[in-house]
């Protein structure tokens, strides 16, 4: 049922798990309504050299520590978002990796985490175009704005 | 995805699955082999001979002048002092040809490292993990 839920209730929403700078958030449902919904901030970016899906528990593979990336990846600053418009946000901050050897696979794709103890996977996506010939010296950023989440089709 | 240089902060468009190192499109990387090819940043990164000859894949070159840090060990000569006289003598080899750049790196003939600037595709979905 793509393009059916009212937009409003949308930004509403992503506003609440994206825009907010609380280190920890927590949504709490009336009975039947399941779990509470606990967001540990700040998000992090990571690298991936194969894309998962939108399923539950199919990560994709991040890139191991090394070459001036480490596992787990990078904060994406205390606000992640600035609040969505027509349910689309990007991030606030830029995020930049300084490449200390040569980066052996290319990077595909990316996952937005939380931090919490055990973290959860939020966003996951394709690059536009991957990530290739990073050597030492090198850097890669992701500038603000380079992030893009679009739920105007959710 | 556009790359720029780290020196002279040029941008350009780098079409899907081309060698940034590769790519000419600011006056930094003047240096040519003697085949007459654009010298590629990347290559030379990987030629380095330090470390005894050995190279440090993978690894940051961590010479206080990169530009010379190619080393070689040799036997003590008679005559020589040491502290650890069992220890091998380590000095300067030949000059680095260039493996390691960077801004303001004396010597540096590898002019070019590049920012990559990636940028998500038109919807990152939310996940169920």
């Amino acid at each position: 049922m793509a393009n059916m839920t009212d937009q409003g209730r949308i930004n509403w929403f992503l506003q609440a798990v994206f825009t907010t700078s609380a280190a920890t958030t927590t949504f709490t449902p009336g009975t039947g309504g399941g779990s509470p919904i606990v967001i540990t901030t700040p998000y992090h970016l990571r690298l991936m050299t194969a894309q998962g899906s939108n399923t539950a528990g199919s990560n994709g593979t991040e890139m191991g520590t090394g070459q001036g990336y480490t596992a787990l990846g990078q904060t994406l600053g205390t606000t992640f978002c600035a609040a969505p418009s027509a349910g689309t946000m990007s991030n606030s901050n830029s995020v930049t990796w300084a490449a200390t050897g040569t980066w052996a696979s290319a990077i595909t794709s990316i996952e937005i985490w939380d931090t919490a103890g055990t973290p959860l996977r939020w966003l996951q996506g394709a690059l536009t175009s991957n990530i290739t010939g990073v050597v030492n010296g090198d850097s890669v950023q992701f500038a603000a704005g380079a992030i893009t989440i679009n739920a105007s089709a959710w | 995805m556009k790359i720029q240089c780290k020196q002279c902060l040029a941008m350009t468009d780098l079409p899907p699955g081309a060698d940034p190192h590769a790519s000419t499109w600011c006056d930094c990387c003047t240096i040519r082999d003697d085949s007459g090819e654009i010298h590629h940043h990347g290559r030379a990164a990987e030629s380095c001979p330090g470390n005894n000859g050995i190279g440090h894949p993978g690894e940051p070159c961590d010479h206080p002048n990169p530009a010379v840090c190619a080393m070689v060990s040799r036997p003590m000569r008679p005559g020589e002092v040491s502290a650890n006289p069992a220890a091998p003598v380590r000095e300067h080899g030949e000059p680095c040809p260039g493996g390691h750049c960077g801004a303001g790196v004396s010597g540096c003939a590898v002019c070019r490292p590049v920012t990559h600037f990636p940028v998500t595709g038109e919807r990152l979905a939310m996940t169920g993990g």
